[in-house]
C-alpha cells in the first residue's frame, strides 16, 4: 500500500536527513514509526502525504504519487499533525464542512468516537483543551475511513485514561484494507497496540519486523548475570532487565522502551538478527 | 474522477472558506469601507478638492492585496498549512477560490461601495455648494467630478480608464497570491518590499539606460516605459513617445500579461507548495 523506494531528502542538499530509503507497508497493519527527537519521523511521513517533496526517490502510495496531492489520493489518506490548529466552529459545522470532502465518512462513527474519547460534540473548537481537539481530529481522521491513516505523535497532549481509550479505538478501526502509521517518540504509549514497528535513526530505518518476529527472535527477561547474547540491560529491583536475543526460544512480552533503546545501542547486532526476516 | 475540477469538490471548497474566513474578509471589508469613508470626510468644505477621493479610491483599490492575504494566510503555521494542502481538492480549485473571491465578491463589493460612498458624500458637498455659495459650479465640475465605472475605456474611475483600474486591481491581486504562496511568514510585508524593490529596480536601470545613450543632457526621464522626457542645458524639453505599435506591445504588456503571469505563477505554485 505505500512503496518506498531509493527515498533521499534534505532540508538542505548538502545535509540529507535520508539517503536511499528503501520501505514496503502492507495493508491491514498499525505500523509505529519510532524513533529519537530529531530522527526524521515527522518528516518521513510528511513525504508521504505530499506535503514535502523528495530529493530523488519514488513514493507510492495507494497507488498514487503523493508529490500531485490528487483529490482521489488525498480522499484515501489522512494526517493528523503533531500540532492540531482548528477553526473556530463548532465541532458539527467542522463535520458539515469537511466530511463531505471524504466519501467514506460515517458521522455515527465519528458521534461514536468522540462520545468514547469524553468529547464535548456541542462546544467550538478553538475553545477546547488541546487534548480534546486532538482527541477530536482523531475522531474525525478515524471516521473518514480512508485506507490510509497518518497519525504524528497522536498521544502528545492526552491524559492516561485517553490514551488507553485511544488506543482500542485505534486496535477496532483497523481492517483488511487500512493501513494506520502511528509514529511516537513516547513509545510506551504504543504498547499491545501496533503490530508491526519501524524505528529510525541517524537518516536510516534500523528495525522493520512485526512483533511476532521480535518475539520469535528476542527476548525480554530480567536475568542476574548478563552473558553474550544480552543486547541491552537495564538495571531494575529484582535484578537486570535485559532484552537479549532469543537463542532458547522464550516467550516474554515485548518491552517497547527496552527494544527502543537495544536498536538504538546496537542497531549492527539488530540487523544481523533480523537479516533474514527484515523486509525494507 | 476528474482530478483537476470538479464543481462539487469547488463548491464545497468555497463552503468551507468563506465559513472558516468569512468573518476576517468581512471585517477587513468593513475596514476599508470605514476607510474610505474616513477619506472623504477629510475633504474640506470650504476648501474643495479631489485629493481624499482619490486616496479613497487608492486605499480601496491596494486593500485587495490585504485582502487576498487573508485568503491565503493558511501557512503561517504547519498545522493549518497541512491542513489545507491534504483537503481533498485539486491545486486548480484551491487557486480558482482565489481568484473567485476576489474577483466576484471583493471587486463588486469595493466598487459598490465606493459609488455609494462617492455619490452620498459629493451630493452633500454639491449641495452645500449651491445652498452656501462656498464655490462655483465650474469648480465642482473640475475640481470634484462624481466617479463613473462604465466597461467603456472612454470612462474612468477617477480619472483612470476602467481597463487600467482592472490591470492594477489584478496585478496587485497577483503580487498578493505570489507573495502568499512564496512566503510563509510575514508574507505582506516581505512581498510588498520585493514587488517595490523590483519595480525600483527595473525603473532605475532603465533610467540609467536612458542616461547612457542620450550623452547631452541635464535631467532625462522614462513615463510609463513608453515616453521619455529630456531637459537640456538651455532648458528646452523634448517629450520621445514611442512608435505606436511599441505603445501598445507595452500597454498590453503590463496590462495583461503581468497580471496574468503573476496569477498563473500562483496557480504553478500551488502544485510546488510544500510545508
Amino acid at each position: 500500500m505505500i512503496n518506498i523506494q531509493n527515498l533521499s531528502f534534505g532540508y538542505n542538499r548538502k545535509k540529507m536527513l535520508y539517503e536511499n530509503l528503501s520501505l514496503s507497508l502492507e495493508a491491514g497493519s498499525i505500523y509505529g514509526l519510532l524513533g529519537k527527537n530529531g530522527a526524521g519521523k515527522s518528516t518521513l511521513l510528511c513525504n508521504m502525504m505530499g506535503l514535502l517533496f523528495p530529493v530523488s526517490g519514488k513514493i507510492e502510495v495507494v497507488q498514487h504519487n503523493p508529490q500531485k496531492r490528487q483529490p482521489s489520493f488525498l480522499q484515501n489518506v489522512y494526517f493528523i499533525p503533531e500540532e492540531v490548529a482548528l477553526p473556530s466552529i463548532s465541532i458539527h459545522t467542522y463535520l458539515e464542512l469537511y466530511a463531505p470532502f471524504y466519501p467514506k465518512f460515517n458521522e455515527h462513527q465519528f458521534y461514536k468516537y468522540l462520545k468514547e474519547l469524553e468529547v464535548p460534540s456541542d462546544q467550538k473548537l478553538h475553545k477546547m483543551s488541546f487534548g480534546q481537539q486532538k482527541k477530536a481530529i482523531i475522531a474525525f481522521g478515524l471516521a473518514c475511513n480512508t485506507q490510509v491513516l497518518i497519525m504524528d505523535e497522536p498521544t502528545n497532549g492526552l491524559d492516561i485514561p485517553s490514551k488507553s481509550q485511544f488506543r482500542k479505538l485505534v486496535a477496532a478501526a483497523l481492517t483488511e484494507e487500512r493501513l494506520f502509521i502511528i509514529s511516537t517518540h513516547q513509545v510506551r504509549d504504543l504498547d499491545n497496540l501496533i503490530d508491526q514497528i519501524i524505528i529510525i535513526d541517524e537518516s536510516e530505518v534500523l528495525l522493520k519486523a512485526s512483533i511476532t518476529n521480535i518475539n520469535e527472535k528476542l527476548c525480554f527477561k530480567t536475568v542476574a548475570e548478563l552473558d553474550e547474547n544480552v543486547l541491552y540491560a537495564e538495571d531494575s529491583l529484582k535484578g537486570k532487565t535485559v532484552v537479549a536475543a532469543n537463542v532458547m526460544s522464550e516467550d516474554s512480552k515485548i518491552n517497547m522502551e527496552h527494544l527502543f533503546n537495544a536498536v538504538i545501542a546496537n542497531p549492527n547486532r539488530m540487523k544481523e538478527i533480523f537479516k533474514y526476516t527484515t523486509d525494507y | 474522477m476528474n482530478n483537476t475540477f470538479n464543481f462539487r469538490r469547488f463548491g464545497l471548497l468555497l463552503r468551507k472558506t468563506i465559513y472558516e474566513k468569512g468573518l476576517v474578509l468581512g471585517g477587513t471589508f468593513i475596514l476599508v469601507t470605514v476607510l474610505i469613508v474616513l477619506s472623504y470626510s477629510s475633504t474640506s468644505q470650504n476648501r474643495v478638492s479631489s485629493l481624499p477621493q482619490r486616496m479613497g479610491f487608492v486605499i480601496g483599490l491596494f486593500s485587495v492585496t490585504a485582502w487576498v492575504n487573508i485568503f491565503l494566510s493558511n501557512f503561517t503555521k504547519k498545522s493549518v498549512a497541512a491542513s489545507y494542502l491534504t483537503l481533498p481538492c485539486s491545486h486548480f480549485e484551491k487557486w480558482l477560490s482565489v481568484f473567485v473571491i476576489t474577483a466576484f465578491i471583493y471587486l463588486p463589493f469595493f466598487l459598490m461601495v465606493f459609488k455609494v460612498v462617492d455619490l452620498l458624500f459629493l451630493n452633500y458637498y454639491r449641495e452645500l455648494a449651491v445652498t452656501k455659495f462656498y464655490y462655483s459650479a465650474k469648480q465642482l465640475e473640475t475640481d470634484l467630478p462624481y466617479l463613473t465605472y462604465n466597461f467603456a475605456e472612454k470612462d474612468n474611475l477617477n480619472r483612470m480608464p476602467f481597463s487600467i483600474f482592472l490591470a492594477c486591481f489584478f496585478g496587485l491581486g497577483g503580487v498578493a497570491v505570489v507573495g502568499s504562496l512564496y512566503f510563509n511568514q510575514k508574507s505582506y510585508i516581505k512581498s510588498a518590499l520585493v514587488f517595490l524593490g523590483l519595480a525600483f529596480t527595473l525603473s532605475l536601470a532603465l533610467n540609467m539606460l536612458f542616461d547612457t545613450i542620450i550623452g547631452e543632457k541635464t535631467s532625462t526621464g522614462i513615463v510609463s516605459f513608453t515616453k521619455a522626457v529630456i531637459t537640456t542645458e538651455n532648458e528646452r524639453l523634448f517629450t520621445i513617445n514611442a512608435s505606436e505599435s511599441i505603445q501598445q506591445i507595452v500597454k498590453y504588456f503590463i496590462m495583461v500579461f503581468i497580471p496574468a503571469t503573476l496569477w498563473l505563477i500562483g496557480l504553478v505554485r500551488f502544485s510546488d507548495k510544500e510545508l
